[in-house]
């Protein structure tokens, strides 16, 4: 039982465990079974059931499965072209989860990441020799693993769809490949994933509590969508627009979606580098965080020390 | 008195208290921008434009301080402290529900002082009353009946956000379960949600829009054009059956049973989450085994039902109301190289090549195009097609004529001319010129010295 513990002081969060038994600093070395910190294989299959029985892994299921049944029938339903095939409609299913991830997964690794802060076994790390920043790596690793899991759910979600589909009759249907995905789509879904597990990461470094990290994520699209629309409406918000922190990650281009209020022309040197000035500031914001508090108790204020 | 205290205990913490200035700020900036092109200048002028708006653009913070307000007990563990101190399940859930509707009205007091600041801040720059402007108001008792139905519905909200919250247990789902019920009253989803009205008809229906309807007599949306009157009764009726729903799913249900390792009696709460094991007698130290199995397979069985459902109906209703673009019969014809702009395009590759080719199966049995459009297309010296996605529709192609030297009428010369062509779709789904309109001069080039052509 840790809450009542101590916030342990930030330098010696970044004591190396030492084999021999002391630190550099010769202060004594942190003790426990194991002699090295746990590999991420480790951390992510100790960490699958206690998250698979977690409400969020089922929410996530969710979101994931109504996600994977609307791009299951996408292309007929809402692009105008031909029903595609069976195993299409999975790949589809699937890759609408990639492709969503800054949605649907970028949370769920946030708040997976945030647990050992916000449960207050972070300390509990650090007795086994894994600082704060390994600890939220291996985290996120583990997090990103448990994510993988939401990509089959999406494709069975469109797989049972675009059966639905097939069964009204109203175009022959195929089992195989035809209108699936080509492979630039397949390399942006997996791109997206990636990202999203890494500012998934990141943003739970900087939030600590899981509550944090998802009001900050729902602050974050609601902004990014409202200033979005307004550009309609005064053309002066472009710049504005383009500095919003999903901006890079903006899918409506007037080339390709007809919403007059939503879509936005965004260059790509624009898009890289204000995703990259957005992920910049969210390394630094964590980074201070961790290093002022390494192992921050979530409801108490630090004290200044004498 | 506890749900006074448990909501006093939310407004201390820095989440809720950063909602609330968010929602302040956004109030402060709804009075300041829009509402005083109409004169809403001032305090009270600013909170007559602005209030209304906490149900839509407000609705989310105000679910979701509703829903941390139910939801923070729980994560907390506070309510087993409480009912260890002999309060009864049933009143814990209606403390919480309490609490979340007076977390609701501390919502709504952050936007009515974010509204009038707003408002009075535009008097101060653009000048006007402080308080009010001439057309502010609609009569004392209307501004009261509409004030009263606000502070009832931001309650509401509150409450029915801090049941939500109690349900899911977490701070971080509860967040997300009130921004989804909340966020299809953004305006800026209206023009998304008009496509398909059956939506905006199914989100009345839901547990905030029945509260926006019961308020405002309207089941349509926010944005100008969406106004839908509708009575407030049934909404009203639709509003308290989610508010018994959600109680009967909030209050656990006790079952006495005997624990099987010290032969006490204890009680059973089914409403205790998974891996909770509290010693705390009547708190589910005991409970039987959830049919983890029998539950996810009814899921997993209703999940694929409704999937099938979903993929047998919607997507060809979605299909019917996409923009003209979008539609399957447009890219049938692009695809065979038979839509309106490839056949405007034939048709003039045709009269502009030599020899002049022949465009009779691009226009339609019935229609005909006027000599003067005819005569003036292998005369300009180029011709542009509108881009498709300048078009208005698909019946409509313009064409614009460009003249190196100018062709004069009267004392003006002209550079360029527009031709409207018009088609329609034939039965076998090609589309077909059936009329022509213009030329109609669009550039005047400088005008001509005398004895020009």
């Amino acid at each position: 039982m840790l809450p009542s513990s101590p916030p342990i002081a930030p330098d010696a969060a970044r004591v190396a465990p030492d084999p021999a038994g002391a630190s550099r600093s010769g202060r004594p070395a942190p003790v426990g079974p194991w002699p090295t910190a746990p590999p991420p294989g480790v951390v992510g299959r100790a960490l699958l059931p206690g998250v698979a029985h977690s409400r969020r892994w089922w929410a996530g299921v969710v979101a994931a499965w109504v996600v994977g049944a609307l791009a299951g029938v996408a292309p007929a339903a809402f692009a105008g072209y031909p029903p595609p095939g069976l195993a299409a409609s999975a790949l589809l299913g699937a890759l609408g989860v990639a492709g969503l991830a800054p949605l649907v997964v970028v949370p769920l690794v946030a708040v997976i990441v945030c647990d050992d802060d916000h449960e207050q076994v972070a300390a509990a790390w650090h007795a086994v020799g894994v600082g704060p920043a390994r600890r939220l790596a291996l985290r996120t690793g583990a997090a990103a693993l448990i994510s993988l899991g939401l990509l089959p759910v999406g494709a069975l979600a469109g797989l049972v769809a675009a059966i639905g589909l097939a069964t009204t009759g109203a175009d022959p249907w195929s089992p195989g490949w035809s209108g699936g995905p080509g492979p630039a789509a397949l390399g942006l879904g997996a791109g997206l994933l990636v990202l999203a597990w890494v500012i998934g990461g990141l943003v739970a470094a900087a939030a600590v509590t899981p509550s944090r990290a998802v009001l900050v994520l729902v602050s974050s699209w609601l902004v990014t969508g409202a200033v979005a629309s307004l550009v309609h409406f005064s053309a002066g918000l472009v710049v504005a627009f383009r500095l919003m922190p999903w901006a890079p990650l903006w899918p409506f281009d007037p080339g390709s979606s007809d919403s007059a209020q939503f879509a936005a022309s965004i260059p790509p040197g624009t898009r890289i580098v204000v995703g990259l000035l957005w992920l910049g500031v969210l390394s630094v914001v964590a980074g201070c965080r961790r290093r002022s508090t390494p192992y921050p108790i979530p409801g108490e204020r630090r004290r200044r020390r004498p | 008195m506890i749900a006074r205290a448990l909501a006093r205990a939310q407004i201390a913490r820095p989440t809720v208290r950063a909602v609330l200035a968010v929602a302040l700020v956004a109030a402060a900036w709804l009075a300041w921008s829009p509402g005083t092109r109409f004169g809403l200048v001032g305090a009270y002028g600013g909170w007559r434009y602005a209030s209304i708006r906490l149900l839509d653009v407000g609705l989310v913070p105000l679910a979701v301080t509703g829903a941390l307000a139910g939801s923070g007990p729980r994560e907390r563990r506070l309510d087993e402290h409480l009912r260890t101190l002999g309060l009864s399940p049933t009143h814990l859930v209606g403390a919480v529900a309490g609490s979340g509707a007076w977390v609701g009205l501390a919502v709504l007091a952050a936007w009515a002082v974010g509204a009038a600041a707003g408002g009075w801040l535009r008097a101060v720059v653009i000048g006007g009353s402080g308080w009010a402007g001439p057309t502010a108001s609609s009569g004392a008792a209307r501004d009261l009946l509409l004030d009263g139905r606000l502070v009832v519905a931001a309650a509401l909200v509150g409450a029915l956000g801090a049941l939500v919250g109690w349900l899911v247990r977490r701070d971080d789902l509860a967040i997300g379960a009130a921004t989804l019920l909340s966020i299809g009253y953004l305006p800026e989803w209206s023009a998304a949600l008009g496509r398909l009205p059956v939506t905006i008809d199914a989100l009345a229906f839901s547990p905030l829009g029945a509260v926006r309807v019961a308020a405002f007599a309207d089941r349509g949306l926010a944005a100008p054009g969406y106004a839908r009157p509708a009575a407030a009764l049934p909404f009203g009726a639709v509003l308290a059956a989610w508010g018994a729903v959600l109680v009967v799913a909030a209050v656990p249900r006790r079952t006495r049973r005997r624990s099987p390792r010290s032969g006490v009696a204890t009680t059973a709460t089914s409403g205790a989450g998974p891996g909770v094991t509290s010693r705390v007698p009547g708190l589910g130290a005991v409970r039987r085994p959830a049919p983890v199995t029998v539950v996810r397979g009814t899921a997993l069985a209703v999940a694929v039902a409704g999937t099938l459902a979903f993929g047998a109906v919607v997507p060809a209703r979605t299909a019917a109301a996409l923009p003209w673009r979008w539609q399957r019969s447009w890219r049938d014809a692009e695809r065979a190289g038979w839509s309106s702009p490839q056949t405007v395009d034939r048709y003039l590759q045709a009269l502009r090549s030599t020899p002049v080719g022949d465009p009779a199966e691009l226009v339609a049995p019935s229609g005909a195009v006027d000599p003067a459009v005819v005569a003036s297309i292998p005369r300009a010296t180029t011709v542009e097609r509108q881009p498709v996605e300048s078009m208005a529709g698909p019946d409509h192609v313009v064409v614009r004529l460009d003249f190196a030297t100018p062709i004069v009428s009267g004392s003006t010369a002209f550079s360029s001319y527009l031709i409207r062509f018009v088609l329609a779709r034939d039965p076998d789904q090609r589309w077909r010129i059936v009329g022509a309109e213009g030329p109609v001069a669009d550039g005047a080039a400088p005008a001509p010295g005398p004895g020009g052509s």
